[in-house]
This record gives structure tokens, C-alpha cells and sequence, in this order.
């Protein structure tokens, strides 16, 4: 089913389009908020330098709240719903599905390219926002072991957030609205919720992962957690990745995609 | 030897309640095959099931023997230009072809050779490194003409190919479907422009309302209609004494008379009868007649009478 030449070709192609869009530069613009934050901050430490500012505590405040409570959801939500909803919105699709390639490899082909694409911006903006904010003390080893941490668990979370909403872009049509109320509703609720509840969101296994105390002082990310043991979090998280990848593929296998005007 | 390339046997297809088609059986051999209707008929329908994109409710359709639903082996013999002006906007045409190329299992040179072939014979090659977004709709519908025979298919098919080209690409389009015809391929073409099919093609199928209508040489539709009135304008000298000598005969249906214009235009159910009557008349009552023609002796007319207009 799965063809690795055509995979890559697939890859290649889209990868290509992707990176150089206006959508993945707006993206990366906006993982670069917080970096621009502690720049300020940074300024304004230096122009008062009487006052006490901690940057490294600053950063889950701020950095963590973003990249792991909104940003990597929402650029998931859109680049894993695009895998198959562009193609439809665009009427492309019809160039993919009259090649002879299964159409295993080609959700396969265009997901890797969106996934690499969110992995670069949204890693990328960690990495630039953890020097900015840690510059001073970067080259001890415990923070740049943080920084491979936060690396780590983005790229988990990238991967289980993809593949859920390539998931949901195969299956319906308006899977921006569904996903946005997934994320505003559903991910952002009910991972506050007391006992194992919290368990049945993809945010609950990510928080899991993350260190809870990067500043000394108690984040709102491990507000209620009842965290999960790491290994089950991050099996989890790769269970979660993998099963709605092939659900996706075996979705769009299936399924009969009409375009607007049939005549 | 059965040569048949596509055959298709009580095809159906629903979107919801809207027929898309219904019951069409069909069995197409190499040579070009053109189908008419118009908008909405279920030309489309039609060559999406048969192109795999979508999946019949009812009935069967094999081509080169072969189901077509989920069978994307198949599709390295198939070339298929959509009806829709879908590209993508991002890329140049030469990126897109060399993908396409890519896709249909054609690797480095092969697949810029491929690519770059199918370019010229649209005359895009000079455009090709332009972004697609930036061409015209005629140079896109060149395009996705080009991305229908990148991989040289056995089966060619255009859905609306013609529509937005230019009258001087028309014509060389029509003339690189004819190529395919020489070769030996099938070429399966619509469109709703009569006049379009007809440059390329006699043999025909007929498409209203999600059902074939007719289906064979447009000579042998013609035959078909031979019971159905039949239109005839005449201009002459004398309109009111030429309409008056006919409208006694009883395959004569009806006279309209103008007198302003000098012209009568005569519906007939009898066209043999009916033009043996005419020479007669003309001949005893020296009629000099400066023009004749027949309204409906095209292609559009067998079109028009067949589905009811």
C-alpha cells in the first residue's frame, strides 16, 4: 500500500509549497511572540537595572502557557486539517487521486510534509524564545537539557495533534470549527477537571511530560494535573499519533469526496 | 476481438436525492468518443466514476478489463483532465508537471523529459517556469490539458477541455486529441459546445438528465429523428404562393409566413417527400429562390429534437 518513492515525492512537493506559503510565514511570525516578550522584558531589565527580573521564571509563565496550551494546537489544527481539506477546498485533490498511487501514501506523503512544517516553526520558535530567554545562563547543561525537554515533548505533541486533526480534516468538511471548539472546548476544560477525567484530553499527557517547576515557582500548566507516569504519557501521546494516522488513511481510502459541481 | 477499453453496464449514481446518472450502459473502443449534454446532463458524473473519483450507486465499469474504484495501478494507463479550473497556486507549471510526471512513477530525466514533452504539445513550454497562479484561464485549461497525457496514457479523459482556450489552441488541441486517435488510444471527450465535438468526432453518446439518449455515428442519430419535424427556411420571390403550394401536402405540419423578409419557414415530418414537393414547385412556378437553408441541419439540431427542446 505504502509506496516510498511516491511518498517522498509527495513530501518533497508539498513540503516545497508549504514552507515558502504566506500561511507558514504568517505562523512563524506568531511563534515569535514570546521571543519578542522577553526581549522586552529585556530591555526593560536593562534600563532599570535595580529591579529583579527572572527570565528562565518568565518563560514557562509565558512560553509555556503559549507554545503548549494554544500555539501548537492551533497551528496542528491547521496544518493537519489542510492534509486533505485543502486539496477539496482547492479541487486539487483530483490530481492526487487520478496518479497511480494508493491513496495511503499520499495522506502519508502530505502529512509528513505538513507535520515537518510544524515541527520547524513551532520548535524553531521554542529555541529562539528559550536563548532569548535564557541567554545568560544557556550554556549550563540543566537548561539545555530543559530546552531538549521542551523540544521533545512539542515534537510529541506536534505529532499527536496532527495526525487527530488530519484525522478530523479527512472526516468532515468544516473541521476548523469542530477543532477549534475541540481545543477552546473540550482540551481547555476538561484538563482542569479533578481525577482521570483529564486523561481523556491529549493535553493532559503533554502537561504530563513537561516539568512542572522550571522556575521554582508552581505554573498554571500543572494547575489540577494528577500527572501521568512519563512512560504512559508518552506512549500515550505516540499510541494517540499513530492510531489516528491510519484512521485517516483508512478513512480516506474509503471515502467518496464530492466536490462542489457535479454535472 | 472484443477492443472494448471502457465498458460500463447499468451505471448509477445518486448525490443524496439529485440523479447524477442512471442506468448507462456503455462500451467504448479505441477511437475518440465524444459526449454531449448539456450542463448538469451527467457528462461529469459519468467521467468522474470512470476516472475513480467517485464510486457508482448501482451497475458496473471496467477499463482495459479492469474495476476502476480504488484501483490506482490502473491509473498509470489513464489520463484525465478535469473539468474544474483547479491548480495550485504556489508553483510553477513546470514544478507541477515534474510532480505529475514524479507521481506516475517517472524518475529524473525520464520524468523532465516527460514533463517537458507534454508542455510543448500545449505550447506552454515558454510559460512553464511562471507561478500557475499568474496564468490566464486559457494557458491553465493548456495546463491541465498538458497533466492529462504527462504519462502518454492508453485512455485519455477530457472533461470540457476546449472551454477558455483560445480559438488558435482549440484547434491544436483538437489536432493532439486526433494524434491519440492515430495511435491507436481511446480518447473519451465532452463538453456541451456541439460544434467542439464535432471537429472531432462522428461517434457520439448523447447525455439528458442522467441518461444516455443516444449513442452511435452522428449519421446513425441523425436516422433517429426522421420522424421529428424538421425546419426549412426558404427565401424567395413569391413566399406566399411558394407557402400556399405546400401547406396542401400532408407531410407539410406547418407554415410560417414573413412576408417583410420574403420568407417562409416550413416544418416537415417528411424530409424526402417534403424537398421532392419543394423542387417541384419551384420548378412550375419559376420560383427564384435566393436562399434555403435548413435551421436545424446541424449537429445541435439532432441534439435539440432528441432531448425535447
Amino acid at each position: 500500500m505504502l509506496n516510498g518513492y511516491n511518498i517522498k515525492t509527495l513530501f518533497s512537493f508539498f513540503f516545497k509549497t508549504g514552507i515558502r506559503s504566506r500561511r507558514a510565514k504568517l505562523f512563524f511570525l506568531v511563534s515569535l511572540i514570546p521571543t519578542v516578550i522577553f526581549v522586552i522584558v529585556r530591555v526593560v531589565a536593562l534600563m532599570n537595572p535595580d529591579r529583579h527580573f527572572s527570565l528562565p521564571g518568565l518563560y514557562l509563565q509565558v512560553g509555556g502557557v503559549f507554545y503548549f496550551q494554544l500555539f501548537i494546537q492551533f497551528l496542528c489544527l491547521f496544518y493537519g486539517s489542510a492534509v486533505i481539506s485543502d486539496e477539496l477546498d482547492n479541487k486539487t485533490l483530483v490530481y492526487l487521486t487520478t496518479s497511480p498511487v494508493s491513496r495511503a501514501s499520499i495522506l502519508t506523503g502530505k502529512f509528513l510534509a505538513h507535520w515537518v512544517i510544524s515541527i520547524i516553526i513551532i520548535i524553531g520558535g521554542i529555541v529562539i524564545s528559550f536563548v532569548t530567554a535564557n541567554f545568560s545562563i544557556l550554556l549550563q547543561v540543566e537548561y539545555l537539557e530543559k530546552l531538549g525537554l521542551l523540544a521533545g515533548v512539542a515534537f510529541l505533541a506536534i505529532s499527536a495533534y496532527s495526525a487527530l486533526f488530519t484525522f478530523l480534516g479527512t472526516l468532515m468538511k468544516k473541521s476548523i470549527l469542530v477543532g477549534l471548539f475541540f481545543i477552546f472546548g473540550w482540551e481547555s476544560i476538561v484538563q482542569f477537571f479533578p481525577g482521570t477525567t483529564q486523561k481523556l484530553t491529549v493535553n493532559h499527557y503533554i502537561k504530563s511530560l513537561l516539568p512542572a517547576n522550571l522556575s521554582g515557582t508552581r505554573s498554571i500548566l500543572s494547575f489540577r494535573l494528577q500527572s501521568s507516569p512519563v512512560p504512559e504519557a508518552i506512549l500515550t501521546l505516540v499510541f494517540i499519533s499513530l492510531i489516528f494516522l491510519c484512521l485517516a488513511a483508512f478513512l480516506f481510502y474509503k471515502k467518496e469526496f464530492l466536490l462542489s459541481d457535479q454535472g | 476481438m472484443d477492443n472494448t477499453v471502457l465498458n460500463s453496464e447499468n451505471l448509477s449514481k445518486w448525490y443524496g436525492n439529485i440523479l447524477g446518472i442512471s442506468e448507462i450502459s456503455l462500451k467504448i473502443s479505441p477511437g475518440i468518443q465524444g459526449l454531449l449534454g448539456p450542463n448538469g446532463a451527467g457528462k461529469s458524473t459519468f467521467l468522474k466514476i470512470a476516472s475513480g473519483q467517485l464510486r457508482q450507486n448501482l451497475g458496473k465499469i471496467t477499463i482495459f478489463g479492469e474495476e476502476v474504484y480504488n484501483n490506482h495501478s490502473l491509473f498509470s494507463k489513464i489520463g484525465f483532465c478535469p473539468e474544474n479550473d483547479s491548480y495550485y497556486k504556489g508553483v510553477t507549471g513546470w514544478e507541477f508537471m515534474i510532480f505529475l510526471a514524479q507521481l506516475h512513477g517517472f524518475k529524473g530525466k525520464k520524468a523532465k523529459d516527460m514533463a517537458g514533452d507534454a508542455l510543448e504539445r500545449v505550447g506552454m513550454t515558454e510559460n512553464a517556469e511562471k507561478k500557475i497562479g499568474a496564468f490566464s484561464l486559457g494557458m491553465r485549461q493548456r495546463l491541465k490539458v498538458a497533466s492529462s497525457i504527462v504519462n502518454n496514457p492508453d485512455l485519455l479523459i477530457l472533461d470540457e477541455p476546449l472551454r477558455g482556450v483560445d480559438p488558435l489552441w482549440r484547434v491544436k488541441i483538437i489536432k493532439l486529441i486526433r494524434e491519440f486517435e492515430k495511435q491507436g488510444k481511446t480518447v473519451i471527450v465532452s463538453s456541451h459546445i456541439l460544434p467542439e465535438i464535432e471537429a472531432m468526432t462522428n461517434n457520439i453518446t448523447l447525455i439528458h438528465q442522467g441518461k444516455i439518449f443516444a449513442h452511435g455515428d452522428i449519421q446513425e442519430i441523425r436516422g433517429l429523428i426522421d420522424t421529428h419535424p424538421h425546419q426549412v427556411s426558404l427565401q424567395c420571390d413569391k413566399p406566399r404562393l411558394a407557402a400556399e403550394k405546400l401547406i396542401h401536402n400532408d407531410f407539410v405540419l406547418k407554415v410560417h409566413l414573413d412576408d417583410d423578409e420574403n420568407k417562409i419557414v416550413v416544418e416537415t415530418n417528411n424530409r424526402e417527400k417534403f424537398f421532392d414537393s419543394l423542387m417541384q414547385i419551384i420548378a412550375e412556378n419559376a420560383l427564384e429562390v435566393e436562399e434555403m437553408t435548413s435551421p436545424d441541419d446541424n449537429l445541435q439540431a439532432v441534439f435539440d429534437y432528441l432531448i425535447g427542446r
